[in-house]
């Protein structure tokens, strides 16, 4: 599959039994779930300053000039658990709207065959280096491998494990994340 | 600006201050909003409830920068994160209180630029364990002469203290 140009069944031809969906998934293991995403915005004050205060995360070197200066980074940096969100996606589109990415797709197909649900079941985020102002990052996301269907607490799904990878502007390795997503078909009754 | 914590040697089984955050949908869907999670699971509680939780629900993104918070809130602002490994439990849904824990489980012998800890949390709502994880994180220490350049990048610590005096 070519990144960011789906080329799986179309909207009609949705696999729908267990068999069908186990092979699209396995076909996709591997590979590019999106073509490599830029973020529209440099690292930046603004958006920091928005993310500490919704975490309540009163670390000076986060929004404090002269603190930040002082610390063994130099200068003000983003918290490093943010990585994620400087290329995360826009809201998502209307309802019926073609699939934006590979990873879109990815979903719509298992939304479709009532596997709605999504929680992150593990993240593993390494840093290897502080995100400083004015940082453009570039994501790139590989579909790392699939589970067979499994059957959990809020209902039976399939795990995904994705791998996003982050250069900045020179090319520079920034971080990577590892995540697992359960994509589940909810419980009737289910509470969380 | 408030004095921030700090530590100048950290011993392991040291016990990290419990963060504590009360889960108003306010602060679920400011987070996630600020993370740029825009999943209506985060906001909208009729697609929460649809997904089998009774309510909107904290994102990932989120869990993890609250153990951020909770590491530098102990450690203060020379500490630096190198890596974070969290497996999520139960949803930290909007209504609980989410309450933080952390143990020093390791600390590595001190170099010239600093402790190499590793911390283990854990997270916990009214409905069970949120969240175990594990993070990484280099501490100032060692050699205060080998102070780093002042833009340094590659993000050494040394100076021990450097962030405490700060008002």
């Amino acid at each position: 599959m070519t990144a960011g140009s789906p080329t799986s069944p179309p909207p009609d031809g949705h696999p729908k039994d267990h068999d069908e969906i186990e092979s699209y998934l396995a076909g996709l293991v591997g590979s590019e779930l999106a073509a490599p995403v830029t973020a529209a915005d440099p690292v930046n004050q603004p958006m920091i300053r928005h993310l500490v205060l919704a975490l309540g995360d009163r670390n000076p070197v986060y929004t404090d000039v002269r603190a930040a200066a002082d610390s063994v980074y130099g200068g003000i940096i983003a918290p490093p658990t943010a990585l994620q969100t400087w290329t995360m996606p826009p809201p998502a589109g209307p309802a019926g709207e073609a699939p934006r990415t590979g990873r879109d797709e990815l979903m719509l197909v298992l939304d479709a065959a009532g596997f709605t649900g999504i929680v992150v079941a593990t993240m593993e985020q390494t840093y290897q280096r502080p995100l400083h102002l004015g940082d453009l990052l570039t994501s790139t996301l590989r579909l790392a491998a699939v589970s067979p269907l499994k059957q959990t607490a809020l209902g039976e799904g399939y795990f995904l494990t994705e791998a996003l990878d982050y250069v900045d502007q020179r090319g520079e390795r920034m971080g990577e994340i590892r995540r697992t997503v359960l994509k589940y078909r909810p419980r009737t009754g289910a509470r969380g | 600006m408030t004095s921030y914590p700090s530590v100048t040697v950290p011993v392991a089984g040291e016990q990290l201050p419990e963060l504590a955050i009360d889960l108003t949908r306010t602060f679920v869907i400011s987070t996630a909003l600020a993370t740029r999670d825009f999943q209506p699971i985060h906001h909208d509680p009729a697609a929460a409830r649809r997904d089998g939780t009774d309510d909107i629900f904290l994102n990932a993104l989120t869990t993890a920068g609250l153990i951020g918070r909770l590491v530098t809130d102990w450690a203060g602002f020379n500490c630096r994160l190198t890596s974070l490994k969290l497996k999520l439990g139960r949803p930290a849904v909007a209504g609980r209180m989410l309450r933080l824990t952390g143990e020093v489980s390791d600390v590595a012998s001190a170099d010239v630029t600093g402790w190499a800890v590793t911390i283990s949390v854990m997270g916990s709502t009214e409905d069970g364990v949120h969240v175990t994880a594990v993070a990484s994180a280099v501490l100032p220490g060692g050699d205060p002469s080998s102070a780093p350049p002042a833009n340094d990048h590659a993000g050494t610590v040394s100076e021990p203290n450097a962030g405490n005096e700060r008002e």
